[in-house]
């Protein structure tokens, strides 16, 4: 495999950072929309893949933006992770994702390591990360739990028709 | 014992929501004073209390149609309070916000009524579902079990990570 080159994002990477977005989400939303139905799931997600990649666009291009790491191989993005820290020295690791055809070669262990460095150069002394307890996020869950991540707090988004 | 009244938020139940709000919180931010330390629970989240307040506070004075309160009808007291909103998506799609019992009224079925007032309200404005955020521990098992009462069909389990750098 080419090097892989981690380093901060530019704005003409933004449409690339979308794609993966979309692509690695996708099992993520299926995941959910079997377990909700599709009426609840609709309702909730009318059209995923434009909401999830307009809110990581958004997080990216509006005037307070998010901080962000890419993962370049050979030129092409191939990763990315958004993060932010909060005065009181909590950091947040945000939406990241590996493209599915790089996923499994460590591409994501490198960012984090490098996010971890930024949050401490920022003054952070914790990071926050917030995903899914549910099939589909176990990779991320695995991915985090090796990074040293433990668990916090629990929580449940309930739904029903009216 | 007579049954608390449900109805409509008014600005004097302010100060009793935010009390009742805050009292309901402190086990949960107990559990994660435990996980992560006192110290730096308060050094990462502030004044987790005044912020409570402030949104319930905000909630009532800013969207008082959108939040009820079970009234005790002897002494007047507010047992507990329900806030909710609407989003548009475009189908309309209701949501129970923040909510809390006083332990004083706790076990008596007064959030199945609330949430029972909640999800009648969101049908009459038109919304065809409704989800609500809770804890997964222990300290939220009786929530859960009132939403699941109150025809909460599906959950989807979330979890929040940590870690010092």
């Amino acid at each position: 495999m080419d090097e892989i080159v981690i380093r901060d994002f530019e704005p003409g990477d933004t449409d690339a950072v979308v794609e993966i977005t979309v692509l690695a989400w996708e099992p993520i939303f299926e995941s959910s929309r079997k377990r909700l139905g599709d009426e609840i799931f609709l309702a909730e997600h009318p059209d995923w893949r434009a909401s999830k990649g307009g809110s990581v666009r958004a997080t990216l291009t509006r005037d307070d933006p998010a901080r962000c790491l890419v993962a370049e191989a050979d030129g092409r993005i191939v990763a990315f992770a958004t993060y932010n820290a909060s005065d009181r020295g909590m950091g947040r690791l945000l939406n990241n994702a590996v493209h599915p055809e790089f996923q499994g070669k460590g591409i994501g262990s490198r960012m984090y390591a490098l996010v971890f460095e930024r949050l401490r150069g920022l003054g952070c002394r914790f990071v926050r990360v917030h995903t899914g307890l549910d099939d589909a996020h176990a990779p991320a869950r695995r991915a985090y739990e090796r990074q040293g991540f433990r668990m916090l707090s629990k929580s449940c988004e309930y739904f029903m028709e009216l | 014992m007579s049954e608390p009244v449900i109805r409509p938020v008014r600005p004097s139940d302010v100060a009793s929501i935010e009390e009742i709000a805050v009292a309901a919180w402190e086990p949960v931010f107990a559990g994660f004073g435990e996980a992560m330390g006192e110290e730096m629970l308060r050094a990462t989240r502030g004044d987790w209390r005044e912020e409570k307040a402030r949104q319930v506070r905000t909630a009532c004075q800013e969207r008082p149609g959108q939040a009820f309160v079970a009234e005790d009808p002897e002494t007047g007291r507010v047992a507990g309070f329900v806030t909710f909103h609407v989003t548009e998506r475009p189908t309309k799609l209701g949501e129970i916000g923040n909510n809390a019992v006083h332990p004083d009224f706790q076990g008596r079925g007064i959030a199945t009524r609330l949430y029972g007032r909640v999800l009648e309200r969101l049908r009459e404005l038109g919304c065809t579902h409704a989800k609500v955020s809770t804890g997964g521990d222990e300290a939220h098992a009786p929530a859960r079990r009132a939403y699941e009462k109150a025809g909460f069909s599906v959950m989807i389990p979330h979890v929040t990570y940590w870690m010092e750098l």
